[in-house]
């Protein structure tokens, strides 16, 4: 064919395909639906990914304060031979994997389990959210009244389990410097979780250490259920979480660069270093605590929308 | 809105691969533009700035595609047989099937050129823009554009010449020299 030959027919081709776009164009009221209607629609939308949302915050919180508490509730055992589970948590499986040295991928699989719970949790929320608000004859009320039943658990699981899971680490990292002739605490977490374990439960079984941490562990999940339940607007706010974060970040630079060299203290009385130490951390415990409720409680938004 | 709501739709579904996905677009785009109405300051704009919406959502569409193409878990979903069925609902009862197949030659051979040289072409040869309208919504030089229909024509030219669609073609093409 000729140049002008397929020219006319690209021509003729796309004046058919301009009739066809042309031809049956639905009613723009058809296309749009009135704007309270899609304002409601959006509004269900919200409400329900707000609810699975919810669900899946409140599983990662749930599993990062348990294995927290595990943590702690380890070590007292381990180090307690008169207590009666010892010798059954001495020769359990879970013991010996956790002990082991050869699955360097422990960490790994703690997360993965962590994810695939939560995206489990996520998606049978949504089921049920789904089937609650399909069986209402008030479908808009049945999600809110979701969303706002979801909403204290999310906010206190998740503020306490993220504050909890950060403190202790922060805890055990800004400890750690004391020791001698040993890399940073991170390294051992990206090179070797056996010796990261290890480390880590060596701080924590520093009496002091430990006495701290469960203060800590008892005063975050506290503050989390108050924060859950009172929902403080002044936390709310953008500004004041990031800056919580800043502080905590600045706090916890600030007790390591505090932890020069010195020799180990494992038991005792603390010293006025570790004490000056011991307050930055509390302090960059608080600022953390400050940052993850304000995020928690920015994620659920459901007291602050009119109803309809 | 509603002398401009015609042919923005017609222009949104000669973007596209089916007359359902461009109402899908066209939809999405009359959402966006509902939500940013207070930002509209010449109303006397008011079809440009509809097009440039429309334009805009079609360049996410066309990124998201690409995204989906790599993805592995997005299978093909066999746009050519399931957008001629879903065309058929869109078509008067008149309408003939030399035409019908006219109009998917068209989709297969726009689908081919690059989102600016679509949308160039859409306007121009479907909506029969000028090429100032065309540069206002796309916010290019009127030589840009004419640059652009020019390279778009071009392809679409040797993408008819390339025999991909020759099994397609007519017989008797009025015109035909050959």
């Amino acid at each position: 064919m000729s140049r002008t030959t397929i020219d006319q027919l690209v021509s003729s081709d796309l004046a058919a395909l301009g009739r066809e776009a042309r031809g049956r164009v639905s009613a723009l009221d058809a296309m749009l639906p009135d704007e309270p209607v899609r304002r409601d629609r959006a509004t269900l939308l919200e409400l329900a990914n707000e609810y699975a949302d919810g669900a899946a915050s409140a599983v990662w919180g749930a599993i990062s304060l348990a294995f927290v508490t595990s943590v702690l509730v380890l070590t007292v055992v381990q180090d307690v031979p008169s207590f009666q589970g010892h010798e059954r948590w001495g020769d359990s499986w879970f013991f010996f994997w956790l002990n082991s040295m050869d699955d360097s991928m422990r960490p790994c699989w703690l997360f993965a389990f962590a994810l695939v719970c939560a995206t489990a949790g996520r998606k049978l929320a949504a089921r049920r959210c789904a089937a609650l608000i399909g069986a209402s004859p008030n479908p808009d009320e049945t999600a809110r009244r979701l969303a706002a039943r979801i909403a204290p658990w999310s906010i206190a699981l998740r503020t306490a389990g993220i504050t909890a899971f950060g403190v202790y680490f922060a805890v055990a990292i800004a400890f750690h410097t004391t020791m001698l002739s040993q890399p940073p605490l991170w390294h051992w977490l990206m090179s070797d979780h056996y010796m990261f374990v290890f480390w880590s439960q060596w701080h924590v079984h520093d009496v002091a250490r430990f006495r701290d941490l469960c203060l800590a562990w008892a005063a975050i999940v506290a503050a989390s259920v108050w924060v859950a339940r009172r929902r403080p607007p002044v936390l709310r706010g953008r500004a004041v979480g990031w800056s919580a974060l800043g502080v905590a970040l600045l706090a916890i630079r600030a007790a390591l660069w505090l932890g020069s060299p010195t020799p180990a203290i494992a038991s005792g009385p603390v010293p006025d270093f570790h004490a000056v130490r011991t307050l930055v951390t509390a302090i960059g415990a608080i600022a953390l605590f400050v940052a993850v409720a304000s995020s928690s409680l920015r994620r659920s938004p459901t007291e602050e929308r009119a109803p309809s | 809105m509603e002398p401009v709501h015609a042919r923005c739709a017609a222009f949104a579904r000669g973007l596209c691969r089916s007359s359902a996905d461009g109402d899908d677009l066209y939809q999405e785009a009359l959402l966006r533009a509902f939500t940013r109405l207070d930002g509209l300051r010449d109303e006397g704009a008011f079809r440009t700035w509809l097009f440039r919406i429309v334009v805009s959502v079609h360049r996410n569409h066309v990124r998201r595609a690409w995204v989906r193409r790599w993805s592995p878990f997005h299978g093909d979903d066999a746009a050519g047989d399931g957008a001629a069925r879903a065309d058929a609902g869109y078509r008067a009862s008149d309408w003939s099937p030399e035409a019908a197949e006219a109009a998917r030659r068209a989709r297969q051979a726009l689908a081919m050129l690059p989102a600016v040289q679509r949308e160039a072409i859409a306007m121009f040869e479907i909506e029969g823009m000028l090429v100032d309208e065309i540069a206002a919504v796309q916010r290019v030089s009127a030589s840009a554009v004419k640059s652009r229909l020019a390279r778009g024509r071009e392809r679409l030219r040797a993408h008819y010449e390339g025999g991909r669609i020759d099994d397609a073609i007519p017989e008797a093409v009025p015109g035909d020299s050959t």
